[in-house]
């Protein structure tokens, strides 16, 4: 068995194949699977066996079915007669193929989109062959009772786990740059994301290098990988080994060692360009404090990382514990019974896109959640589709019925006819998938446009989805088609035959429900997108505590030297310019963390540190509660601090203005409370606001430059301008800049990405729902054309026969919402409870979505029942 | 022989080329493997059997059946050769095509420039 291809392909390839071919076309398909098995093994060499098989299936090599059956063979003369009945059919009823096949089409459409981008982030990391044994140590750490989960950790961990336990088999370490300046010769560049690892990276992440060493890639002081595409960007088509970069200063070279194939879509780790970790001293000591580096480990396979994890608690005493001594003056034990610990976690690597609950991570991760949530709506609308179908179908069955009726009589059995039935169901849903495949490829691009991300896998790339979506379109088709097919074959010919249409009112209830389903559903996407967009609209425009508008942040002021001061005033002079400052890092960036204690007592206190300057409170437009902000005129505000009221009431004094506070990172000087600020957010509204610290640091030179711009000028003149004094005072390193309100939107990436992309689902779920509704409403209308002839005949007014047309359908409706109302309020609200700030409960978004779907109901459905209204009975009625 | 029965596509020629490489073994698999590695196109087995079957009924090609070996499952393999109306006009195909291609101006095409 284990050498042998698949027999049913085999068997398959016998049956189709005309016997004079048969031996050479078995031949050579033998002899090319045995030797893909020699080469690929066994699954490939399967897959591509069946491929073949596949591929052979053409006309010039399929029997002549006059061959194999003589002309007049029943089976084949009926195959035949179903094939053209389903064609005529279908070509016969055309809005009520285009509206079968189109919602199809577009269900099927979205569920695969949907399907692409779930594979693509639960696919993300697995693609190194030995994941599972992968783990990143993460830091767990518990500071005055507060949760401190961080992914990144110290940097002599690395080593250190690896000596000290045998089942970490390989460890590494990389840690993120922020933008550095990179160049070839005159071309420069500032790149984002660069990284420097240590020389065990390519061997613990399976990244293929398509030239150089992985062992040694990274092993020797400024050397550097580059990604295939980012070699073809620095050095065109020449080969770039050996060559050249010159990393933010002319002064400091590396040199390329190796290129990496470009890093797929779905790996955590993004990177273009790597330089060794070796080439800088300060990354490489033994600090254990503040860790910054993200380390990764490599077990033996039979370790648990859970039981690892609490082991490496002895790396804590040993190693980070004596430095916390040293920093807080404080016994380690002291230092516990304050409620502080520290620990580590391992996380599986293919886990961290999904799951991870730390923060510092490379890339914003996905959430599995919004995977559910997708998952959910991509079924949804599939199921939406297929009921479309399955009601369109019954509703049907009286044009089919006398077709049936004769068949029976003339001998056809029951099983024939749902056979014949579900066949013509799989045509459809051929068409249809085929129709979506299309879809997919090409509107590709702007699905990756609305997710925000790419994705690693298409269509186009493997014959396996190939397979994946026939199957799926069988599937579909046998799902959408049994129940229609059961309901279609169980007519009497009798009954049919004296004009009995019973079977009508039997599958009017499946209908009914089917409807109130698709709107029930359709409603709660609705209303859950608006709930959505609210919540995002409130966190984007609800005042924060400071301003973000009209103002222009400068990256990388370390590249003005000596000439920050300058610099500013310079700008200073432009009437453009209405304030200028820097800081260490602005709301929605990270925060460093200091610690702080009363002169009293030996209680320890964590507040998010800002470094700022004189400016930073109007820049900001931050509010003073009390006390003053630095100023010029006092010598010692270098001594001072400023803390928002969250801080204050940490601390608990009664009036905070002038109290001392000692800080490990001021060497215990005295530093004075000077003024309190009104709260303000420097994390998304997930977060509840956290305790700040604002200390002056005027001649810091890291972080930002925080420009505000004058309200009535012109932005882009006013950039230019400033980018001309920044060339002047950096020797011409380019700027960069962003705005701080787009900038600072982007810490809801997430959000904003899933409410678009809901928008549009919401959007094709409503009409796919539509869809099917007027179908149904086409027929009943046709099928009541006599009854309404005679009602109008009799005198009913227009109104009443719209009104009695609609009733029916607008039950279901009022069904559905009453129904959805109640689940989309217990969904949203559930959504709603992992912000800390949110919005209320408002009725007026459920009135809105309910009237908005009622009115869209209305025209899918005023059309045909008006139409039928005003026709002239005489049309109707005359045929009898 | 102009009429279009007797016109040679782009693939065709590849396998007539292949065909008349590849002498006494020119059978399905290896016209497809010659090609591949010439060319470096990766024609799918049915493809080549087609075109084969095309070029035989074009009388370019003749065949007969043999070679039968364990690694085919004891399947006998199709051989191809040449039938003297496909050595001729593989011989025209290639000298219209040297010809117009000689004609193109300076001869020696600096395509680089």
């Amino acid at each position: 068995m284990s050498n042998q291809p698949p027999r049913w392909a085999s068997r398959f390839l016998q049956w189709y194949c005309k016997p004079e071919l048969l031996n050479e076309i078995e031949g050579d398909a033998l002899e090319l699977f045995y030797e893909r098995l020699e080469e690929h093994g066994r699954i490939r060499a399967s897959l591509q066996y069946i491929w073949d098989i596949l591929r052979f299936f053409r006309r010039s090599n399929i029997k002549n079915s006059n061959s194999k059956f003589p002309k007049n063979s029943i089976p084949v003369a009926m195959l035949k007669n179903y094939y053209f009945t389903a064609l005529r059919n279908l070509l016969k009823h055309k809005a009520y193929f285009a509206i079968n096949t189109g919602g199809l089409a577009i269900g099927i459409a979205s569920f695969t989109f949907i399907a692409l981008y779930v594979a693509n982030e639960l696919s993300y990391d697995r693609f190194h062959a030995n994941h599972e044994n992968i783990y990143r140590a993460n830091t767990k750490a518990i500071i005055r009772g507060e949760a401190n989960n961080d992914a990144t950790t110290s940097a002599p961990l690395a080593k250190t786990l690896l000596a000290n336990y045998p089942e970490v088999l390989q460890a590494t370490r990389f840690l993120k740059a922020n933008s550095l300046l990179i160049g070839r010769g005159n071309m420069k560049i500032s790149e984002n994301d660069v990284l420097f690892a240590d020389s065990a990276f390519f061997e613990v992440f399976k990244f293929e290098l398509m030239q150089g060493n992985p062992k040694t890639a990274l092993a020797a002081p400024n050397a550097m990988v580059l990604s295939q595409s980012y070699a073809r960007k620095y050095f065109g088509d020449d080969d770039p080994m050996g060559k050249q970069l010159t990393v933010d200063d002319d002064s400091i070279v590396y040199e390329i060692t190796g290129i990496v194939k470009d890093i797929p879509a779905n790996s955590h780790i993004k990177f273009d360009m790597m330089g060794s970790i070796i080439s800088n001293a300060a990354w490489n000591r033994d600090h254990w404090i503040g860790g910054d580096q993200h380390v990764y480990v490599e077990l033996d396979p039979k370790t648990d990382p859970e039981n690892l994890a609490k082991k490496m608690q002895k790396v804590f005493y040993d190693y980070m514990a004596p430095q916390i001594e040293y920093y807080t003056g404080l016994r380690i034990k002291e230092w516990e019974a304050a409620g502080n610990s520290v620990g580590y976690a391992l996380m599986p690597i293919a886990d961290i896109h999904l799951r991870s609950v730390f923060s510092g991570e490379l890339e914003p991760g996905g959430n599995i959640t919004y995977i559910y949530i997708y998952s959910v709506i991509g079924l949804i609308l599939l199921f939406i589709a297929i009921f479309n179908f399955v009601n369109l179908a019954t509703a049907h069955s009286s044009t089919r019925a006398k077709e049936v009726a004769i068949r029976k009589t003339i001998g056809s059995s029951r099983r024939g006819l749902i056979y014949q039935f579900i066949a013509e169901s799989v045509l459809v849903s051929f068409i249809a998938t085929f129709i979506a495949a299309f879809m997919v490829v090409l509107l590709k691009p702007f699905f990756v446009e609305l997710i925000g991300r790419q994705i690693a896998y298409d269509l186009t790339s493997s014959h396996l989805v190939w397979l994946l979506m026939l199957a799926f379109a069988v599937f579909v088709g046998f799902l959408a088609g049994s129940y229609p097919a059961f309901a279609l074959s169980s007519y009497k010919p009798t009954e049919v035959m004296k004009g009995h249409r019973g079977s009508q009112s039997k599958s009017g209830w499946l209908r009914s429900l089917l409807v109130t389903l698709q709107f029930t559903a359709s409603l709660v996407i609705i209303i859950g997108t608006v709930v959505i967009y609210r919540q995002i609209d409130f966190m984007l425009t609800r005042n924060l505590g400071f301003d973000r508008d009209q103002m222009v942040v400068l990256e990388r002021p370390d590249w003005l030297q000596d000439n920050l001061d300058a610099f500013k005033e310079e700008l200073r002079q432009s009437s453009n310019i209405v304030e200028i400052g820097n800081s260490e890092t602005i709301p929605g960036k990270p925060y460093a963390i200091r610690s702080y204690r009363r002169q009293t007592d030996a209680e320890t206190f964590l507040f998010f540190n800002n470094q700022v300057t004189y400016e930073h409170l109007d820049l900001l437009g931050l509010e003073l509660v009390s006390g003053r902000f630095f100023s010029k005129e006092h010598r010692l505000d270098s001594n001072a601090v400023v803390l928002n009221e969250t801080a204050a009431n940490a601390l608990g004094f009664d009036d905070p203005i002038g109290k001392p506070l000692t800080s490990a990172f001021k060497k215990g000087r005295v530093i004075t409370i000077i003024g309190v600020v009104k709260d303000y957010n420097i994390q998304s509204l997930h977060n509840v606001i956290a305790p700040v610290s604002i200390e002056l640091a005027p001649a810091n030179n890291d972080g930002f430059i925080s420009v505000k711009v004058a309200g009535n000028s012109d932005i882009r003149s006013t950039i230019s301008f400033v980018e001309d004094i920044w060339g002047r005072h950096t020797n011409h390193k380019p700027i960069q800049y962003f705005f701080f309100d787009e900038e600072y939107q982007r810490i809801y990436n997430s959000e904003t990405s899933t409410a678009r992309i809901l928008v549009v689902f919401a959007g094709l779920s409503i009409f796919v729902a539509c869809l099917g509704l007027l179908g149904l409403i086409t027929h009943t209308t046709s099928a009541r054309k006599k009854e309404i002839g005679i009602r109008k005949t009799l005198g009913a007014s227009i109104a009443t026969l719209v009104r009695i047309m609609s009733s029916d359908t607008l039950r279901l409706i009022l069904a559905a919402v009453l129904i959805s109302v109640p689940l989309a309020y217990l969904a949203t609200d559930y959504w709603l409870q992992s912000f800390a700030d949110r919005i209320g409960f408002s009725p007026w978004v459920y009135v809105i979505c309910v009237l908005a779907v009622g009115l869209t109901v209305c025209i899918a459905i005023s059309y045909q029942t008006i139409k039928a209204a005003l026709g002239n009975p005489i049309d109707s009625l005359r045929q009898e | 022989m102009k009429s279009k029965g007797s016109h040679l596509g782009e693939f065709e020629e590849l396998i007539l080329l292949a065909v008349a490489s590849l002498l006494d073994d020119a059978y399905g698999v290896s016209v497809m493997k010659y090609i591949a590695s010439e060319t470096k196109r990766n024609a799918n087995i049915s493809a080549i059997h087609e075109g084969l079957k095309r070029l035989e009924r074009k009388g370019l090609l003749k065949s007969r059946v043999g070679g039968a070996t364990q690694m085919r499952g004891g399947r006998s393999k199709r051989f191809f050769e040449l039938t003297e109306t496909g050595k001729s006009t593989l011989e025209e195909v290639m000298n219209l095509k040297l010809q117009l291609y000689r004609k193109v101006p300076n001869f020696n095409l600096n395509w680089s420039k």
